[in-house]
């Protein structure tokens, strides 16, 4: 399932310079701006990325509370993409962001999935993967624990095969 | 008689994608296999599009109009609470 590049799975390039693991933020925005503006740094996006992904994240919340924990997965359009990818953010402390198609529920979210999504054909089984995968026991709290971004690029990618 | 689902979300590619596999699972699991079409929009393209299904099924708002039955899929990305989300959509089966 997995090419052999050790950090491209699926088509998605997944790989440490993208990853954070002790974001200080007090809000979704800030949450959001420092994971999104590392992403750009890395190359993965364009700076229309960073608006982009804020103003969508505004509109279309996109923090999902699963049982072992709360998540977001911002992303936004193909056209701020260079290639895709995933980003993930820990964040130091929980910080609330609002619920999928319910704008008033509250989040609190622990780790953010950032997505890149360049062609959505050709990433649709990395997208369908993950949702499912999100629902596994213990994955979550698994991804949480690791405290390097080396360890949590491997994990990741070790839960998508 | 074949039943049209509409899945929407944001950008029409992200969760409405999930959300189609997952649900795909779970009604051919059923037994429905071959008596459902799914169609993939974006939120703001429901009003519109929704005339000519039997179910509109979306992980986020809509504002407009749905002109047809309408279910919160949330729950299908996340687990929580899906089983009265899935009775809800086997009864759209259940009607003619």
């Amino acid at each position: 399932m997995c090419e052999t590049e050790k950090f491209f799975c699926l088509g998605m390039n997944i790989k440490p310079e993208y990853m954070m693991l002790n974001i200080k933020a007090s809000t979704d925005v800030e949450a959001i701006k420092i994971l999104a503006e590392n992403f750009f740094k890395a190359g993965a996006v364009k700076d229309t990325f960073v608006p982009a992904i804020l103003l969508r994240e505004k509109n279309f919340c996109t923090g999902l509370q699963f049982e072992e924990a709360g998540i977001a997965i911002p992303h936004t359009d193909a056209i701020h993409v260079n290639y895709p990818a995933v980003a993930i953010g820990k964040l130091e402390n929980p910080v609330v962001f609002q619920s999928m198609g319910a704008p008033d529920t509250p989040v609190k979210v622990e780790i953010m999935f950032m997505l890149a999504i360049k062609e959505p054909h050709k990433q649709i089984e990395f997208l369908q993967l993950l949702m499912t995968k999100f629902q596994e026991e213990n994955l979550l709290r698994r991804l949480m624990k690791c405290n390097t971004a080396e360890e949590l690029t491997e994990k990741f990618i070790a839960c998508l095969v | 008689m074949m039943k049209k689902i509409l899945l929407a979300c944001g950008t029409g590619i992200c969760t409405s994608t999930a959300v189609s596999a997952k649900l795909q699972r779970i009604l051919d699991e059923k037994g429905l296999k071959g008596q459902y079409q799914i169609a993939q929009c974006k939120i703001a393209e429901v009003p519109m599009k929704s005339a000519g299904f039997d179910l509109c099924i979306a992980t986020t708002q809509v504002s407009g109009d749905v002109k047809c039955p309408f279910i919160m899929g949330v729950a299908f990305l996340t687990g929580v609470g899906l089983n009265p989300i899935i009775e809800k959509i086997l009864t759209i089966f259940e009607t003619k």
